[in-house]
């Protein structure tokens, strides 16, 4: 087990340093750079020079690369904003929480709601709730997500004047962002729930189940949907670590001061240290999380645990 | 709809046997009643695309404004009203639907183009250097957020439309690669392509007379849905003004001039999300519908 989250950990190393090089490439070779865009097109030359020699944008392309990476290997520096002039880390950090916030929104919204969607589906397959979801499902996969927002912002903050149209000062700004957010993970979860639900209750031991004289509703929650809730929990997991990256512009829309907003104002201004401090963090942060949902896979599937242990004896076995 | 033809004709060999096969999936396809309704919407999208220019003129209806006009809510004679600029909707939509298709088209082109190269290379040379570094590639870019580093390309090449293209095509080229390395892998070893290789054919027409037609379908599939998922892209990034600018009327960028007035003119925002819902939703369904029709274990 050790071994394996040590392995996995280990390969997270070329990952991100393959990230920082895409992006640094990406945001130096294009032309325009960050001292001319944040002093503007009418700046005296002199002025732009001296910014460039300031935050270290002359010299050769390999040369600001390996000084950025020796950086943070060496100290743990992320290197400084090139607008705020501010540490990256805190940067990163005094506006994380509100994706934080917002992804917890969207997941607890699209996990709870889409697996009791999908369960009751799977059990009414093909009557008019299966296919009403069904409907609800293609409709939610068809929208795009800033389109559902704007929608619930006129109904819900314009119409029925019941939530704040955009900010991130209390709970209520974080409802609509919540749904919008949700929608897309929540047809994902629905489809999962539902055929994942179908496979297993198509299994014998369901039939025994029944057969043996045990309650509709404990054959469906304790023989059916404990067997279907391993593709569920993955599907969780993945969704919460695109959740992290994949809200810009959900963000934008109601003006949530997140990391998605710090990105997009980082990439117009070229602010070179900042786009890939948040994106690195993210890819961490979301291949941190798929690493805890496949060791909680192991933990709550016993075959698993089974088949590990077996690969544990065989080896011990071997090296005998 | 020819490619189909070469890959059945060289898996059955036979004209009577090919034919029975494309009816075979046509009416399993058919058979799919949201399949056929998504083909039926979608005929229409095109016709329209097609028609438009026939009908209407792009400087007079759909770009020149007329403040006199602005702000009429629906009427019998603005079906959608007027924008703020005075401009008819109904039009703009319409025209709108010819952008969203050809960008679509083209982001799709050159992710699936870039994806079977890269894919089948990699699957080909299954556990070779080539393919190691490959994938880890793939690997890196699937690890950046695709809209975030579709952004971080416009920005960078600057706002256009072929930009746009090319930015959302190679943000959604490693998941090309995967799905296309993943059914040449499962050709690869079958007989057909051990007479092959067994014949003295090279590598190269291995690959793209023997292998790829052969993973034709999971292809078509995936760039159906990939069209539908490019579109909403397409209108995401205009929305944040990254991609077809104003007064183009792509559907996310009359969106994006809508939304200042929203408040008081929510009938703006209706017309233009439905445009791109429905469109999305005929692809979404003809892709569903192809890949069961496709899927062969439902031949049986």
């Amino acid at each position: 087990m050790t071994k394996f989250i040590i392995k996995r950990l280990l390969m997270l190393i070329p990952v991100l340093l393959g990230i920082s090089f895409i992006l640094f490439s990406i945001m130096n070779l294009t032309p325009g750079d960050a001292a001319t865009l944040l002093l503007g097109d009418s700046s005296k030359p002199e002025a732009v020079e001296m910014l460039r020699e300031e935050l270290g944008l002359n010299g050769g392309f390999f040369e600001r690369y390996f000084n950025y990476i020796g950086n943070i290997l060496l100290r743990g520096d992320f290197g400084i904003s090139y607008r705020t002039k501010n540490p990256v880390f805190t940067e990163v950090f005094t506006r994380f929480h509100y994706t934080l916030r917002l992804a917890f929104a969207a997941i607890a919204i699209s996990s709870i709601l889409g697996v009791l969607l999908g369960i009751l589906s799977a059990i009414k397959q093909y009557t008019a709730p299966d296919n009403i979801i069904t409907a609800i499902t293609l409709g939610l996969t068809s929208m795009p997500d800033f389109w559902l927002g704007l929608m619930l912002i006129i109904l819900f903050a314009v119409k029925l004047r019941i939530l704040p149209i955009s900010g991130a000062t209390s709970w209520k700004h974080f409802i609509l962002p919540g749904f919008t957010a949700a929608a897309n993970y929540l047809a994902n979860t629905i489809r999962m729930s539902r055929s994942s639900m179908l496979e297993v209750s198509r299994m014998d031991y369901i039939r025994t189940a029944r057969a043996k004289g045990v309650p509709e509703k404990d054959v469906i929650f304790k023989h059916t949907f404990k067997n279907a809730l391993m593709p569920i929990v993955t599907l969780v997991g993945v969704n919460m670590g695109w959740q992290l990256g994949g809200t810009i512009i959900i963000e934008q829309i109601f003006g949530i001061p997140g990391i998605g907003s710090l990105m997009i104002q980082s990439i117009r201004l070229k602010d070179v240290p900042v786009v890939i401090g948040c994106v690195m963090f993210v890819a961490l942060l979301s291949s941190l999380i798929n690493l805890a949902t496949d060791i909680i896979y192991m933990y709550i599937d016993p075959r698993l645990r089974a088949q590990f242990a077996k690969v544990k004896k065989k080896a011990v076995t071997a090296n005998d | 709809m020819i490619r189909i033809n070469a890959n059945i004709d060289k898996k059955s060999g036979g004209i009577i046997k090919r034919r029975s096969q494309l009816a075979s999936i046509w009416f399993r396809f058919r058979k799919n009643k949201m399949a056929f309704l998504g083909l039926i919407m979608f005929l229409i999208l095109v016709v329209i695309a097609f028609a438009a220019p026939l009908v209407l003129d792009y400087e007079r209806d759909i770009i020149s404004q007329n403040i006199s006009q602005r702000f009429l809510g629906p009427s019998s004679q603005h079906i959608f009203g007027t924008d703020q600029f005075g401009r008819d909707i109904f039009k703009r939509i319409l025209w709108g639907s010819r952008l969203s298709m050809f960008v679509g088209l083209g982001v799709v082109g050159i992710s699936l183009g870039g994806g079977t190269i890269i894919g089948s290379l990699s699957g080909y040379y299954e556990g070779s250097v080539l393919d190691n570094v490959l994938m880890r590639f793939c690997d890196m870019f699937l690890a950046i957020p695709g809209t975030l580093l579709a952004i971080a390309l416009v920005s960078g090449f600057g706002n256009s439309i072929p930009n746009l293209m090319l930015a959302l095509g190679i943000s959604t080229m490693p998941k090309m690669s995967r799905i296309v390395r993943a059914s040449v892998l499962s050709i690869k070893n079958q007989e057909f392509v051990e007479a092959a290789i067994s014949c003295g054919t090279s590598d190269f027409r291995i690959m793209f007379r023997h292998i790829i037609p052969n993973a034709v379908g999971p292809m078509i599939v995936e760039g159906t849905l990939s069209v539908a998922r490019s579109i909403i892209s397409i209108a995401s990034m205009s929305f944040i003004g990254l991609g077809v600018q104003p007064p183009n009327p792509e559907w996310g960028a009359m969106l994006s001039e809508a939304k200042a007035q929203m408040i008081n003119y929510p009938y703006l925002v209706y017309a233009p999300g439905i445009a791109i819902v429905l469109t999305v939703m005929s692809l979404t369904l003809i892709g569903d519908g192809l890949r069961d029709a496709l899927d062969p274990k439902m031949k049986n």
